[in-house]
């Protein structure tokens, strides 16, 4: 079964003009903004340059389709859940699930929802914020992985000092990714063809049934993955495969001026957001605090 | 060229050697069939050819083998693979690149070649094998021969002085199998030697200078091709394959017997299960894609009770169509009946019970923590009574020869025994239909027809058997129709009941 999903789409556009090295880094500078950022603002301006990419890569409409779908499900579902177990203060609650004081403070085990359950206005906020982080890195990686041949992801990787058997084993996985989609449907068909029905209302209730069905999936495919492990072990060792030692490369990777050039932006980027991000942290400590400073603790406060 | 002394090896956890005191010698270009019924030790001796074992092995070895000068023992993995190439049965389970170029070099950059002598030797391979056309191709984009050329690519590119091959023919359609035979034969006369192990005795014999017979760790035959002829009785007292064609089951041949009918599809068979009817089928969801027809207008009536094979080329349909039995796939244009159920207006899970279909890979299909549970599967699903169960799970064990394992966990079991399993366990459903899907790949010959008289029996008492299969011999041994595909559609339909009656009283009269 060839599922296009996990297979790349090797078209000529601006990504494609890029070494995977630089991809990589970009990536990299890109899951660490998200980490030093807190505002949404900031870290929408990256998810929109991230989604100016996936437009301008040529990507087929069903692969854009699918990475709107992971992300929309994927900032809705972080938004809801941070409104819901927002637990910080100030917070505003927007509507409630249960009202406030209907549970007596000193009833037990659930005494702790005299506030009320309600969804909050921060919560919501926060969740915007924190989804981003996550789907901003997540879809430009998605992206270098539809857009990038797996050898040089596995060339890159390796040049970037990545001990090869790593590369190999993560470019091993790769090319498993489709063989097993079609594994799992062969066992879940198999398992519904024999009239196997573990999701019915019992079963959820009490999780047996939830529990059963991953079991019996799980165990059929461990076991062909461990068959399966064996043999290409057998047959990587045949062909002078091993753990250490040097090996030689037929794809070599280039390195433009351009790249250089996106890496050096996106590591300067990178450092003035740490820099800001650690002035303002001296200043918010009383380590270290400079009055002439006080447009770029502004502005970090309010944007960064 | 390859010498072997004395070799015996034991694997850590088992108490009896899987071979024994092992002596055999074969000269440069010599191409010599290794054959065996399933753990006989043919594996074990392969992996012993290339030095897996000893050094990645923790079992217990005695004797030396030499390649080449080289004692496989002491010389380092990588060096031995300069002198001994190991193709295997599954390529899906040898490529490991995504590209056919970067797949064929693996080997080559292990061994720090340089640039343009990879680049030498990857054209080199893929020219021999006939691929050099799909050096730029991606490996999941191929089909199953290709997958396996390139497979050998891989190896060749290595120059070899030996090259051994497991079973490589396994998950070929005869003209696949014919394709790389071609290969390997050239490779021989060009002086490479090879060693080939294989069940399809009747498709290699004629390619090959020597055969060599294991049987529980032994060697019990080692002969000339020219001679085996004299020793068919130790063939058949192994429970292997005939190492030469059966006139009697030969498709071409008995396309050509007058009395040999087409079977004629008329609109009133009462008796019909299933009905097909200028069936379509692709798999492109848009419109546009719908030109890559994969079914052309197939038309089919199956009668109950009938045992029906269908054979065909790789990518001919097969597997779609029985897809379409089984309710899997909807046609695109026409219509599927199954036990006057339209398949378009139902699931195939509401299906099963009528149907059932046992998986090109039937571990998969293994779920349950013992034999026994997984044959009673299907029946407790269906909520029958537990003494029926219990009637229906031992028939199925004592059928397929799987009593002894009722408590062992069906993932822990051979292969062959998982493929019994796995049919019993559908089987157990008593559906009206019964379809299998390749289920004599990679089996020995016992395994076969322990499972083929299984399905006969069950298509006496009514169960109509519907099975693919690239083995023309079983197709005709039993079958009461056999199906041919080709490029989408049946371009033969041989009803072979008059055969059948002629075999018989062939056989009597001999």
């Amino acid at each position: 079964m060839r599922n296009e999903f996990t297979e790349p789409e090797i078209k000529k556009s601006i990504l494609t003009m890029f070494d995977v090295r630089t991809k990589i880094v970009f990536l990299f500078c890109l899951a660490m903004m998200g980490i030093f950022l807190e505002h949404w603002q900031a870290l929408i301006v990256g998810y929109i340059f991230v989604w100016m990419m996936v437009i301008v890569s040529r990507v087929s409409l069903s692969k854009v389709k699918a990475l709107l779908i992971l992300n929309i499900l994927t900032i809705w579902g972080i938004m809801w859940v941070q409104a819901l177990f927002y637990d910080a203060y100030p917070k505003t609650p927007l509507f409630y699930l249960l009202p406030p004081r209907m549970v007596d403070p000193s009833t037990w085990i659930i005494g702790g929802l005299w506030e009320g359950i309600a969804f909050y206005y921060e919560g919501f906020r926060h969740g915007i914020t924190q989804s981003l982080r996550m789907i901003t890195p997540m879809t430009f990686g998605l992206l270098v992985f539809w857009t990038e041949d797996p050898v040089n992801i596995l060339t890159g990787l390796n040049k970037m000092k990545l001990p090869y058997p790593i590369a190999f084993m993560i470019m091993t996985c790769l090319r498993f990714i489709p063989i097993t989609f079609s594994e799992v449907k062969v066992t879940i068909n198999s398992q519904r063809l024999r009239k196997y029905k573990p999701f019915d209302m019992k079963g959820v209730i009490f999780l047996y049934g939830i529990y059963n069905a991953i079991i019996r999936t799980m165990v059929p495919l461990l076991a062909n993955c461990i068959r399966k492990s064996c043999n290409m072990a057998v047959s990587a060792d045949s062909r002078g495969f091993t753990t250490s030692g040097e090996r030689t490369s037929l794809r070599n990777l280039q390195m433009k001026f351009s790249d250089f050039a996106v890496i050096f932006i996106m590591t300067m980027m990178l450092g003035a957001v740490i820099g800001l991000k650690g002035v303002m942290f001296l200043s918010e400590a009383g380590i270290y605090h400079d009055g002439d400073l006080m447009p770029v603790y502004w502005f970090v406060g309010k944007y960064l | 060229m390859l010498s072997i002394r004395g070799l015996s090896y034991r694997y850590h956890s088992r108490h009896e050697h899987a071979i024994k005191n092992i002596d055999i010698d074969i000269e440069k270009g010599e191409f010599v069939i290794v054959t065996g019924v399933s753990g006989c030790g043919k594996s074990t001796l392969l992996k012993c050819l290339n030095g897996i074992i000893p050094q990645e092995a923790s079992g217990e070895m005695q004797g030396k083998v030499e390649i080449c000068g080289l004692d496989t023992a002491e010389s380092p993995i990588n060096v031995l693979a300069q002198n001994v190439g190991l193709v295997f049965q599954n390529p899906d389970e040898q490529i490991f690149s995504t590209r056919v170029l970067d797949e064929v070099a693996f080997g080559l950059e292990n061994l720090c070649f340089s640039k343009d002598k990879i680049i030498q030797r990857v054209d080199w391979a893929l020219e021999k094998v006939g691929m050099l056309d799909y050096i730029d191709s991606s490996t999941s984009a191929l089909s199953g021969g290709q997958k396996q050329r390139v497979a050998l690519a891989s190896v060749l590119a290595l120059r070899p002085d030996v090259l051994v091959l497991d079973e490589p023919l396994s998950q070929l359609d005869p003209e696949g199998a014919i394709e790389v035979l071609g290969v390997i034969k050239k490779l021989s006369d060009e002086g490479m030697t090879i060693i080939l192990v294989e069940h399809r005795l009747h498709e290699v014999t004629s390619w090959a200078d020597r055969i060599i017979i294991m049987d529980k760790g032994d060697v019990v035959m080692d002969c000339p091709v020219a001679e085996v002829y004299s020793h068919l009785k130790l063939f058949k007292e192994l429970g292997l394959r005939m190492p030469e064609k059966d006139i009697n089951y030969d498709i071409a041949a008995i396309r050509k017997q007058p009395q040999i009918e087409q079977t004629e599809q008329t609109e009133h068979n009462h008796n019909r299960v299933v009905e097909i009817r200028d069936v379509h089928f692709s798999y492109g969801k848009k419109k546009r894609k719908m030109e890559n027809w994969v079914l052309k207008g197939v038309n089919l009536d199956i009668s109950s009770g009938e045992m029906v094979s269908i054979i065909g080329n790789n990518g001919s349909g097969k597997s779609t169509l029985l897809h379409h039995i089984a309710g899997l796939h909807k046609p695109k244009k026409g219509k599927v009946r199954i036990a006057d159920t339209d398949t378009k207006r139902t699931s195939a899970f509401k299906l099963s019970g009528i149907v059932s279909i046992l998986f090109q890979n039937p571990e998969l299909m293994l779920t349950c923590p013992t034999v026994y549970d997984e044959i009673a599967f299907g029946p407790r699903n269906m909520r029958l009574k537990a003494q029926h169960i219990e009637d229906i799970v031992n028939d199925g064990l004592q059928s397929l020869e799987l009593s002894e394992l009722y408590d062992c966990h069906p993932q822990a079991i051979s292969g062959g025994q998982r493929l019994r399993c796995a049919t019993a366990s559908i089987a157990a459903m008593r559906p009206d239909v019964l379809l299998l899907d390749e289920p004599t790949s990679g089996q020995d010959i016992k395994n076969v027809e322990k499972l083929m008289e299984y399905c006969q029996r069950l298509s006496r008492e009514g169960m109509t058997v519907i099975y693919i299969t690239h083995d023309h011999e079983i197709a005709v041994k039993y079958s009461d129709r056999v199906i041919c595909m080709e490029n989408g559609n049946i371009v033969d339909d041989i009803n072979l009941k008059n055969h059948s009656l002629n075999i018989e009283t062939h056989q009597e009269a001999i």
